[in-house]
């Protein structure tokens, strides 16, 4: 989570906080204890939308049956995971899924060899998985070059914090060996990423997604072939060490926006993904 | 500042105020009632104000329209520049102008050696970094377009069946049996070409830019694609370039991602076997 993502989170905690003083306001008794109850599911339901809300609130527009507009000629159905279009009585219903390759922090941890293996094989990997889809697909890379020293400055910061937990677990005489090894972990990990830009690699913010579109003679047909293409996507690019999650919700949103115009950023690019990519 | 915070800051402080309203009306049999209701209305606005960190953009239209179907927006997402190399859409008061690179790449990697496959990877992870701006790098597998060509050869097989006729007149048995060869073997491509969807991978990157008046936004998307362009050529070794005119609707267009003709053929199959109503 990120510095802004903890701030709002604090301020509508602290703003609970408050109503919670003044519940026993609320007639006293059992009507302050269900006013108390109240405030706390209403945390409980913030602290939740904080980390899912993608879930959440989909959810919550799925069962009341909202759908959107987001130009003219599109859809976002029910479930908000798909967005559709209509041209001549054929209806185009066009899905998401993440397509992040192997995670940053695995690919650091891997051993050169492993790396080497990946690197030769990916391509052959690639083109097999083209040969076993028969839909139209699109794999999008969102790259965005970063300011090198920020990026080296924050890195620097997490390593000293992670040097002084190291320190705190080492001088306690019941360090456990296994927390021992995983702060050594993250270290190295930190340590191949400052050692990389050392190096002269450029530091880049990526955001991978894969798109496919499929077609019906109703909304409801294009819909549930849409979720046949996904399936099979998923199949698919499965050898390739993708990270495969379907894309619903604001993120559906902005990722039907990138077709017609790019974030001009990487804060633009980093605001718009948090939770699922 | 980014207007939404006041939206957020709105609400939460709207939710207290509400919350205090409620524990400072009197108790009373007739009072707990709206008591209750305001006290739920305030954890209500703390949840659409938290909410508000990523669905701003949603709670004036859910507001003003309260209706099933929200239209967040009726303008058309985007409209070819009219120097036809980019597509151009309206954030606010910007117009934000995206380009098409088509990055041409006629390698297989099943018919690359090891050390070329490990070559090929690092020049896709550094085409990657190759700009500091936001840039999408995309494959797209569509069905391709055999129409034209179908079309063409229904005529010569229409040519063939001339060519035999009056060779039947004629009743010259070599003519004859030359002319039907031709038929039969136009008739077998036919077969075979229109028997199964061809698919092609077209690999494409995209920039956008933004300015005040559209040319500017065009100007300078095209200034950016330029010096990309250059980049991605001296790194793969190809020659790059800009999309331009209705070529560019197949890029972003559902539509254009499934020829008409395969679109009937499918439903045709789908009647066939039953499986549309």
């Amino acid at each position: 989570m990120d510095e802004e993502g903890i701030m709002y989170l604090a301020f509508a905690l602290v703003m609970l906080l408050l109503i919670l003083t003044l519940t026993p306001k609320m007639g006293g008794g059992i009507l302050s204890i269900i006013a108390a109850f109240l405030v706390v599911i209403t945390a409980c339901i913030v602290v939740v939308l904080n980390f899912a809300d993608y879930l959440l609130v989909s959810m919550g527009f799925s069962t009341i049956g909202l759908t959107f507009q987001p130009a003219a000629g599109y859809k976002i159905n029910r479930q908000q995971n798909s967005a559709i279009k209509e041209v001549g009585g054929i209806y185009y219903a066009t899905g998401y899924i993440t397509g992040n390759l192997f995670a940053y922090e695995f690919k650091q941890e891997m051993q050169e060899e492993d790396t080497e293996s990946k690197i030769i094989e990916a391509p052959l990997r690639w083109e097999m998985a083209m040969t076993n889809i028969k839909f139209p697909f699109k794999y999008h890379l969102l790259s965005s070059g970063l300011n090198v020293q920020n990026v080296r400055d924050e890195l620097e910061g997490k390593r000293s914090y992670q040097e002084y937990q190291l320190s705190k677990v080492l001088q306690d005489s019941n360090g456990k060996d296994t927390a021992i090894a995983e702060l050594q972990r993250k270290i190295n990990v930190l340590q191949r990423k400052m050692d990389r830009i050392s190096g002269g690699e450029k530091p880049v913010g990526s955001v991978m997604y894969v798109e496919t579109t499929a077609i019906g003679v109703s909304e409801k047909a294009a819909v549930d072939e849409l979720e046949r293409q996904i399936g099979a996507l998923q199949i698919a690019l499965s050898p390739m060490n993708i990270d495969l999650i379907r894309v619903v919700g604001r993120e559906l949103y902005t990722l039907f926006k990138f077709s017609f115009a790019m974030p001009l950023d990487y804060e633009e690019t980093k605001n718009y993904f948090d939770k699922q990519s | 500042m980014n207007p939404k915070i006041f939206l957020i800051i709105g609400f939460l402080l709207g939710g207290v105020f509400l919350a205090g309203i409620a524990a400072y009306i009197p108790n009373g049999l007739i009072t707990d009632l709206p008591k209750f209701i305001l006290f739920i209305i305030a954890m209500g606005l703390i949840v659409i104000g938290f909410s508000c960190r990523y669905y701003s953009y949603l709670i004036s239209p859910i507001m003003k329209q309260r209706k099933k179907h929200i239209i967040l927006s009726d303008q058309v997402p985007y409209w070819l520049a009219s120097t036809d190399d980019c597509i151009v859409s309206k954030r606010g008061e910007d117009f934000i102008a995206t380009a098409f690179i088509n990055i041409p790449m006629y390698v297989s990697a099943s018919e690359m050696t090891d050390e070329e496959r490990e070559r090929f990877s690092n020049q896709i992870s550094r085409l990657v970094s190759v700009n500091k701006d936001p840039v999408r790098f995309s494959s797209v597998l569509r069905i391709m377009d055999k129409d034209e060509y179908l079309t063409k050869i229904k005529g010569l097989i229409g040519s063939a069946e001339n060519d035999e006729s009056t060779a039947l007149q004629k009743n010259d048995p070599l003519e004859i049996e030359r002319a039907r060869g031709k038929l039969s073997m136009w008739k077998k491509i036919l077969d075979h070409i229109g028997s199964k969807s061809s698919m092609e991978l077209v690999t494409f990157a995209s920039i956008s830019a933004t300015g005040s008046k559209e040319y500017e936004a065009i100007t300078i998307s095209q200034q950016k694609a330029k010096e990309l362009m250059n980049g991605i050529g001296t790194i793969l070794g190809v020659t790059p370039n800009i999309i331009i005119g209705s070529e560019i609707f197949k890029l972003v267009e559902p539509e254009y991602l499934i020829p008409l003709s395969t679109i009937s053929e499918e439903i045709t199959k789908k009647i066939e076997h039953g499986e549309v109503e």
